[in-house]
C-alpha cells in the first residue's frame, strides 16, 4: 500500500516503513493553476496528476495535521480513503469566530468572547476595562492576522495584569483580534476519533505549553503532554453527542480534541479551542500507547471504525529544545547532539539533522520528543526523566515536571467525573 | 564622616547605572558623577578629562566595580582607586593567569587546581589529550574575555571536537564537573597592603534552567552567607601576596566546585559579582555603606556593614528566551508589587519610560531577594508567592531551584567549616 503522508515528521513514516508500508510524497504541482489564496480558496483545484495518483486503488493520502482541506473534501466527494480535516472542520480551529458560532449554536459551556476590530477597539476597550474593575475578568489576545516571524511566540498573549493586557491591546498588536476569557484552572483536552460517523473516545491529554518548568516562560503550543487512555463517558455526553450532527455534515474525519479547562472552585468545565488534527507531540506520545498506530490510522483512513488495541494505558513524553526557544533566531545551531542508547523511552526526530562528519547536529526549534509509555503515571515519569539526560547537546532545555501534578489533577478530575475510573489505578 | 565629602567616581559597566543610581543616593550633591562611554578603554582619556576640569582636580576619586580595569592605567598617581588595575585584573581576564595564582598560593591539600589545558592552535593530538587527560565533561574557554559565548561546554568527545574545531583561539580546557555544587568565597582587597575583608560566601547558580540545565549564565541566582568563615579566610588570605605583588584593590571573589569534601578552583572575579554583590549591598546597614567604600579607597580595611541577618537567597526573574541573543523581547511592560518585610525586589534589567512606567531592558530583568536566620527561612522567604509573583512580565522565568543544593550540602559544610 503506497500512502502520501503530508506535512508529517519523519517519525510517522517511519512508523509507516516499519509496519510495512510503502511511502511516498507527491513530488509534483498539486494545484491546476496558481496556489490556493487561502485554505477555503475554491477557486483552485487539484490537478490531473494528483486526482490520478489518488485513483490508484492502493495508494492513501494521509493528512494527520489537516493542512490540506482541500484534497480531504476531493477525497470525500469522491469516496477515496482520507485522514484529516475539511474545509469546515478546518475553520473550527483556525477561525476562531466560526468556532464560537459553533459552541454558541449547541449550547457548549464556553467564555465570553469579543471579536475586535479597528471600527470597535474603543467600545471593546472600555468593557474589557469595566469587567475587570467590576469582575476581576481578564481577556486572552489573539491575533487574527499573520504576524511577523519574530513575533510569532506573541501572536496569543496571555496577560497576568491589566496593565499587560492593556499594553498589548495598544501597543503590541493590530487587528483583527480576538478576546477570550482568561479562566484558571486545570487544562485537559478530550480526544477521540471520529471516523463512519461515529465518535470514537480516544485519550485524555494534558498538555503543558509553557516553555520552562513551574509553568513559566511563554507560550510554546506543546512542550510536553502527559495521556491517560479513554474519555469518560459523562464528558463524550457533555461535549461529543451535540457536536455529532455537525461533525457529520462537515465529513471530517479524523482526530479531532476538545481543549478545556476545569476551574476546580466554581466546578466549572469551560471549552477553550478545537484541534482537528493530531498535535505535536500528541501525536508521537500517542503511538507508545498503542499497537500498530500506523496501521490504525489507515484503517480510519478508510472509514473502519478500529478500536485500538492499547499496550499502556499512560504515555509521557518531552520535547527536546535548544535554550532560547521558542523565539526566532534565539536558538544555537549546528552544535553536535548524542542520543541514547535509551533504557526505555523511543527518541522521535523533528528537526534534528544527520551531518557526515558530527553525527546528529541541532537544527532549529524542536529537536524531537522522548516518549514512553507506562502502567502508572509515575513510571512512565520515572522512566522518561532517567532516559532524558541521554540526549546531549549544550544549551539543552527540557520541562522537568511534565506530568508532575498528575496526582493533584487526578483527584480533582475525578471528583468532577471529568476522568474514567479506572484512572484512580493509574 | 569628613570623609563623606570626598568625590567619588563610579565607573558604569555597559548599561548599568545602579552602582551610579546608589552613589547619589549615599552621597547626595556632594559626589560629581561622570559618565564614561563603553568605547574608553584607557584611563589616560579619564586622566585628560580630570585635568581639564579645574574643578576635578585634585579631589577626584575612582571607584571601580566592573570589568574595566584598562580604565586604571594612564591616570595620575593623585588620584586615588579602588578596583583591580590592568595586571590584577588579569587575574580574571586571562584564565591561565589565575589558575597559576591559584595554584602558587594553595596546596594540592587544601584546593585541587585541575589541570587547565592551554590550546595555542588546533591540532587533532590535542583534543585527544584533553579526552585523556580531562574525559570528555569539560568546559572550554576562550583564553581571554569574558562574554558567555566564551565560555562553552562539552560532554561527548564529539562535542569536545567539535569545540576545538570551531571556538577561535587561544583556548583554555577544564575538566567541568555538573552536579557539583558551586562555592564562592567573596572578599574586599584594601590599601597597599592587600588586607582582606570578608563579604560573603556566595553559591551561585550558573545554569540557566531548572535542575541545571541550560548554557552557562552569569548567575541565574545566588544563595548569600553573610561573612567568610575561619577556615575560608584562611584560605584567602594565602592570596595576600600574589594580590600585594600585583598591587590589588577591589572586589574579589575565588570560585571552586565542592565535590566529595574538597574544594576544586575554577576562576577569580575580579569585580562586582551579579547578582551575588547586589545582595550582599542589600543585606548592609545602608546608612554606613556610603563610609564603608570611602573608607576601603583611602586604603583603611573596616569591615562590611552587614546586617543581622546572615542568609539570603536571590532569584533573577529573566525573559523567556534568556540567555540566548534575541531570546528577550525588550520593552515589554513590566509591574512591580509590594513585598512583605522579609523580601527585596530589585530592578535588574529594566528601566522606567518617560510616563514612568517599568519596561523590560534586556535579559534578567529583576532580582527577588529573600532573608532568613536560616537557610530555608530565607529559601522560603524568596519563593513565597507574594515575593516571587511581585514581579510579573510576559514570558517571565526562573529557577525553582536556587538553594536546595546548597540546602543539601549544608550540614557537611559546617562541619567541615566552610561555613
Amino acid at each position: 500500500m503506497n500512502v502520501w503522508a503530508q506535512a508529517v515528521y519523519p517519525f510517522f513514516r517511519n512508523q509507516l516503513l516499519a509496519e510495512g508500508y510503502t511511502v511516498e510524497w507527491y513530488p509534483g504541482e498539486v494545484w491546476n493553476t496558481n496556489e490556493p489564496k487561502s485554505k477555503y480558496d475554491r477557486t483552485v483545484s487539484l490537478n490531473r496528476e494528483v486526482k490520478s495518483w489518488l485513483a490508484k486503488p492502493d495508494n492513501i493520502f494521509i493528512d494527520a495535521w489537516s493542512d490540506h482541506p482541500e484534497i480531504n473534501a476531493y477525497c470525500r466527494r469522491t469516496g477515496r480513503p482520507y485522514f484529516g480535516a475539511t474545509p469546515m472542520a478546518y475553520a473550527w480551529e483556525n477561525d476562531r469566530r466560526a468556532a464560537r458560532r459553533l459552541l454558541r449554536a449547541h449550547k457548549l459551556p464556553q467564555g465570553k468572547f469579543y471579536a475586535v476590530d479597528a471600527s470597535n477597539k474603543d467600545k471593546i476597550f472600555e468593557q474589557c476595562l469595566m469587567d475587570w474593575k467590576l469582575k476581576g475578568r481578564l481577556y486572552v489576545i489573539k491575533a487574527d492576522y499573520e504576524m511577523s516571524p519574530e513575533q510569532d511566540y506573541f501572536n496569543v498573549i496571555v496577560p497576568e495584569t491589566f496593565e499587560e493586557f492593556a499594553w498589548a491591546y495598544h501597543e503590541h498588536f493590530q487587528y483583527p483580534l480576538s478576546l477570550e476569557e482568561r479562566f484558571t484552572g486545570i487544562e485537559v483536552a478530550f480526544t477521540t476519533i471520529v471516523v463512519d460517523d461515529m465518535i470514537l473516545p480516544l485519550h485524555t491529554n494534558f498538555e503543558h505549553k509553557r516553555t520552562h518548568a513551574g509553568n513559566l516562560g511563554v507560550n510554546a503550543g506543546e512542550v510536553g503532554t502527559l495521556i491517560v487512555q479513554g474519555v469518560e463517558p459523562r464528558v463524550m455526553e457533555t461535549l461529543f453527542v451535540p457536536l455529532h450532527e455537525v461533525i457529520k455534515r462537515s465529513g471530517f474525519r479524523g482526530y479531532l480534541d476538545l481543549n478545556c479547562i476545569y476551574d476546580p472552585e466554581k466546578d466549572r468545565l469551560t471549552v477553550l479551542e478545537f484541534t482537528p488534527r493530531f498535535g505535536s507531540p500528541t501525536h508521537q506520545i500517542w503511538s507508545e500507547m498503542v499497537e500498530r498506530p500506523a496501521s490504525l490510522i489507515l484503517e480510519w483512513a478508510q472509514n473502519e471504525p478500529a478500536i485500538p488495541q492499547w499496550k499502556h494505558p499512560v504515555a509521557v513524553g518531552l520535547l527536546m529544545v535548544p535554550s532560547g526557544f521558542p523565539f526566532a533566531h534565539a536558538c544555537r545551531q549546528k552544535i553536535p547532539c548524542k542520543l541514547g542508547p535509551f533504557q526505555h523511552a523511543h527518541w522521535h526526530t523533528m528537526s534534528l539533522r544527520q551531518h557526515d562528519s558530527w553525527g546528529h547536529m541541532v537544527s532549529g526549534g524542536r529537536q524531537g520528543v522522548l516518549a514512553v509509555g507506562g502502567s502508572t503515571v509515575e513510571e512512565a515519569r520515572t522512566k522518561l526523566y532517567e532516559d532524558a539526560p541521554k540526549v546531549i547537546f549544550e544549551d539543552i532545555q527540557y520541562r522537568t515536571d511534565i506530568g508532575a501534578q498528575w496526582s493533584e489533577w487526578r483527584n480533582t478530575l475525578l471528583g468532577a467525573g471529568l476522568l474514567p475510573i479506572e484512572a484512580l489505578a493509574w | 564622616m569628613a570623609l563623606l565629602n570626598q568625590p567619588v567616581f563610579a565607573v558604569v559597566h555597559g548599561k548599568d547605572t545602579r552602582i551610579v543610581d546608589r552613589f547619589q543616593q549615599w552621597y547626595g550633591n556632594n559626589v560629581r558623577m561622570l559618565g564614561i562611554p563603553d568605547t574608553w578603554e584607557s584611563g589616560a582619556v579619564v586622566d585628560v578629562l580630570v585635568r581639564g576640569t579645574p574643578k576635578l582636580a585634585g579631589v577626584f576619586d575612582l571607584s571601580l566595580y566592573a570589568s574595566r580595569t584598562g580604565l586604571f592605567e594612564g591616570l595620575s598617581s593623585k588620584i586615588r582607586t579602588f578596583g583591580p588595575n590592568m595586571r590584577a585584573g588579569l587575574l580574571e581576564t586571562v584564565r591561565s593567569v589565575g589558575a597559576i595564582v591559584a595554584e602558587e598560593s594553595w596546596n594540592y591539600h587544601e584546593v585541587e587546581v585541575p589541570p587547565s589545558l592551554s590550546l595555542r592552535e588546533y591540532d587533532p593530538e590535542n583534543w585527544r589529550a584533553v579526552i585523556a587527560r580531562h574525559g570528555s565533561h569539560v568546559v572550554v574557554k576562550q583564553e581571554q574575555g569574558l562574554a558567555m559565548d566564551r565560555v562553552r561546554f562539552a560532554q561527548t568527545i564529539e562535542q569536545v571536537q567539535y569545540l576545538m574545531e570551531t571556538m577561535p583561539y587561544p583556548l583554555v580546557v577544564q575538566t567541568w564537573f555538573p552536579h557539583d555544587l558551586e562555592i564562592a568565597f567573596y572578599v574586599a582587597v584594601v590599601g597597599k597592603t592587600a588586607e582582606l575583608v570578608p563579604l560573603g560566601t556566595l553559591f551561585e547558580h550558573k545554569r540557566a534552567l531548572t535542575g541545571d540545565l541550560g548554557p552557562l549564565t552569569s548567575e541565574m541566582g545566588t544563595v548569600v552567607k553573610a561573612g567568610l568563615s575561619d577556615r575560608a579566610m584562611m584560605l584567602m588570605q594565602k592570596l595576600r601576596p600574589a594580590l600585594q605583588e600585583r598591587r590589588y584593590t577591589g572586589l574579589l571573589e575565588a570560585n571552586f566546585l565542592y565535590r566529595n569534601g574538597r574544594l576544586t578552583f575554577t576562576e577569580f572575579t575580579c569585580r562586582q559579582s551579579e547578582p551575588g554583590w547586589e545582595i550582599l549591598l542589600n543585606m548592609a546597614d545602608q546608612t554606613n555603606l556610603a563610609a564603608t567604600f570611602s573608607l576601603w579607597l583611602h586604603g583603611t580595611p573596616v569591615g562590611f556593614p552587614l546586617q543581622a541577618m546572615p542568609w539570603a537567597v536571590g532569584v533573577c526573574i529573566a525573559g523567556g528566551g534568556y540567555p540566548r541573543p534575541n531570546g528577550c523581547p525588550q520593552n515589554l511592560p513590566m509591574l512591580f508589587e509590594s513585598v512583605p518585610g522579609w523580601a527585596t525586589v530589585v530592578p535588574f534589567a529594566a528601566r522606567q519610560d518617560r510616563e514612568n512606567r517599568w519596561r523590560t531592558y534586556g535579559g534578567r530583568h529583576a532580582l527577588v531577594i529573600g532573608y532568613g536566620e536560616t537557610l530555608e527561612a530565607a529559601h522560603s522567604g524568596a519563593y513565597h508567592p507574594q515575593v516571587i509573583n511581585s514581579v510579573r512580565f510576559f514570558g517571565r522565568q526562573y529557577r525553582l531551584d536556587i538553594g536546595t543544593k546548597v540546602l543539601h550540602f549544608e550540614q557537611q559544610l559546617r562541619s567541615e567549616g566552610w561555613l
